[in-house]
């Protein structure tokens, strides 16, 4: 448009200069023709020929000045299209440089698309667009294969976890069939111990790609107890030393998790310290819950090292399992990731040891009073809580040694762990009930009754049918009182899973029976056991008082040894 | 089957307990050795919540096997933890009961009568 508009003043301003010079050169040629032909005679010719001449030249300014003034207006116009051309480079670039380094990075990153920048170039944008849509499609698609590929490492390291749990049974199992042979223990210890860690790595993959681990526990656990089956994870346990007892439990939902923080932070803390060192862990309840504070002896990391390690490890920085690399440092990722998730607060600072120590913050929400005793039994801590639980809510109004006794008998029969879980957590708060339970000295041994099983059976010398039935009423009526549906969620899964007995190890996808398990010892146990129980769960006082009478009874009709009388003593004050 | 009901597992395994020892520090305790903890003595500021548990039950007379089956524990681990709290002086092993179980003569010799007379 603008260009068409232009053409006439330049031919113009072209034409005018010449159109002046040949009324010049015709006026110079003219004028002495003139002159010399008619010399005075044709002054009109002279003057007619002067006046086209400068007639011309006049012409030419006037067309040379128009000229001028387009030109100027060509040069405002040019200015501005290159202005404009500009701005519209400008924006192109920026378009491309948000294609190329924001969103292609973003792809590369697998961070989420940033937006492009506006570009009034219809063209450029639909090709920026283009491009855009390409890389998101390829990104979504990538996305796509990382979580695929996520949920085979999952899936695989589900597998390993789970044989190294079939593992660590078939080691239990050895044991139990050789129950007095030292050297099997011994080898059923190593061979454990080195399932223990297998499993732990594998677990460490299902952490770093966002899943739960594959195992969770249904009771509370002592924190002492959670250090030391953290240290039982790690090669180097013997090294681990804890001290303290804040008298604190943890709650069953982040048993497995915080066993496996502490565990990851165990095993950095003896892996970056010389080999005699021990790695202490001290204890302690804080006003805001309980900390856990690890301090090994090695020579710690330098200042930007621990920065980084910091901010991993309080899951401030997020690490997944692609952002691992070539040497995998799994440790601190899933130490941030637990963090994260559950809500630990973990820090890394230097000890005074000279080494580095972690302190873990477990918030009051995540822990429970602990109750005494007997909680942290290996064999008990499992049934304990629960009962205490069951008895805190059902007995409160009675006399509490009778629903504590109640207790361990109802609880085989109720139907689902998870059930009793729900129990637990809401009893467990206040604490006035929960002392109550504490006052009743019975209920503490009644509570180792609920794990034996078999041998229990065969040891017990006396069997009291009418506590036996005693049992079972009061199991039945707490029976009817824990609130069954709420716990539905979880468990029918994992008591099916029960059912097939040991090919459910191959399957991923059943590994959380670990959990069920161990908790079921409660609803796995037939029924025949149930009525059995009572009678076991008085017996650990019971048997104690029954053979020592048995003693101090039987052995006057016997040989009267010397040794006799100190026996029936010794029985009698038990008693 | 039966192997399965009985196992069950726990956070806390085996080898932590004992400090990874397998052996216990007598050679002494059997299955059916009986075990009386000595009255009035605390359970040591060190010991691990399965050795005050089993101090506790200990407070009747009990057998080793009896033991290990109300903590659910393998019988040759809770020997260990038994025979360590013997060192420390918590526990005592009671004289072999074996001998005073035996009948009298005076017994022996009626049901030998008896049989012979069947």
């Amino acid at each position: 448009m603008s260009s068409m508009s232009s053409n006439p003043p330049g031919r113009l301003r072209q034409v005018a200069p010449w159109v002046s010079v040949v009324g010049v050169v015709a006026y110079a040629v003219v004028t002495p023709v003139l002159y010399l032909k008619t010399g005075m005679g044709a002054e009109w010719l002279a003057w007619l020929v002067g006046g086209a001449a400068v007639l011309l030249a006049v012409v030419a300014a006037l067309v040379s000045a128009r000229s001028v003034r387009a030109d100027e207006e060509e040069h405002r116009r040019l200015l501005y299209r290159a202005r404009s051309a500009e701005a519209n480079a400008e924006a192109r670039r920026l378009a491309l440089d948000s294609l190329v380094n924001g969103q292609l990075q973003a792809y590369f990153d697998g961070a989420p698309m940033p937006p492009q920048p506006p570009l009034e170039d219809e063209v450029a944008r639909g090709y920026l667009d283009e491009a855009a849509t390409a890389i998101m499609r390829v990104q979504d698609s990538r996305l796509a294969r990382r979580d695929a590929v996520q949920v085979a490492v999952v899936a695989l390291g589900r597998k390993v976890q789970a044989s190294a749990h079939r593992i660590q049974e078939e080691a239990a199992r050895m044991v139990q069939r050789h129950p007095t042979d030292p050297d099997i223990l011994q080898t059923s210890m190593r061979v454990d111990h080195a399932a223990a860690q297998q499993a732990r790595q594998a677990q460490s993959l299902a952490a770093l790609c966002g899943e739960w681990p594959g195992q969770q526990w249904n009771e509370p656990l002592a924190l002492p107890d959670v250090v030391k089956g953290a240290s039982g994870r790690i090669t180097a346990f013997h090294r681990v030393e804890v001290s303290g007892d804040p008298g604190v439990a943890v709650s069953a939902r982040v048993v497995e998790p915080l066993i496996h923080l502490v565990s990851e932070l165990l095993a950095n803390a003896t892996q970056s310290s010389p080999p005699t060192t021990q790695v202490l862990v001290s204890l302690r309840q804080v006003q805001r819950g309980a900390v856990v504070e690890i301090d090994d002896c090695g020579v710690g990391l330098d200042t930007k090292q621990l920065d980084q390690a910091r901010e991993i490890a309080s899951g401030r920085k997020a690490v997944s399992i692609v952002d691992l690399g070539e040497i995998p440092q799994t440790g601190l990722a899933v130490v941030g990731t637990y963090a994260r998730r559950h809500g630990f607060r973990v820090d890394i600072t230097e000890s005074v040891y000279g080494g580095l120590r972690a302190i873990v913050m477990i918030p009051a929400e995540l822990t429970e009073p602990l109750v005494p005793a007997g909680m942290v039994t290996s064999g008990t801590s499992l049934p304990e809580p629960r009962q205490s639980a069951v008895a805190t809510v059902h007995s409160v109004p009675t006399v509490p040694s009778v629903p504590a006794r109640q207790s361990p008998a109802a609880v085989p029969t109720v139907p689902s762990l998870p059930a009793a879980r729900a129990v637990t957590e809401p009893a467990a708060g206040p604490l006035a009930e929960e002392e109550t339970v504490r006052t009743d000295d019975a209920w503490p041994a009644e509570s180792l009754v609920e794990r034996p099983s078999g041998p229990a059976t065969v040891t017990l010398p006396a069997v009291v049918p009418a506590e036996a039935d005693g049992g079972t009423q009061a199991e039945e009526e707490t029976y009817t009182a824990p609130p069954a549906p709420s716990a539905t969620a979880e468990n029918p899964l994992l008591r099916r899973g029960r059912t097939p007995e040991d090919d459910e190890f191959a399957d991923p996808a059943t590994l959380p029976q670990r959990r069920s398990r161990r908790g079921e010892d409660a609803p796995g146990v037939p029924a025949p056991a149930t009525p059995s129980r009572p009678v076991r769960q008085q017996s650990a006082e019971e048997a104690g008082q029954w053979m020592g009478a048995f003693f101090s009874t039987g052995e006057p009709g016997g040989a009267p040894h010397s040794s006799t009388s100190a026996d029936a003593d010794m029985t009698s004050e038990d008693r | 089957m039966r192997d399965d009901e009985e196992y069950r597992d726990h956070p806390v395994r085996s080898y932590v307990l004992t400090s990874g020892r397998a052996h216990p520090t007598r050679n002494t305790l059997r299955p059916e050795t009986l075990l009386v903890a000595v009255d009035g003595r605390p359970a040591p500021a060190t010991a691990s919540g399965q050795q005050r548990e089993l101090l506790r039950l200990c407070r009747g007379t009990l057998a080793l096997a009896e033991v290990a089956a109300y903590l659910g524990l393998p019988v040759s681990l809770v020997a260990v933890l038994v025979s360590d709290l013997v060192d420390t002086g918590h526990l005592t092993i009671r004289s072999n009961h074996q001998a005073h179980a035996l009948p009298s003569r005076d017994v022996l010799e009626k049901v030998l009568d008896g049989l012979r007379n069947l």
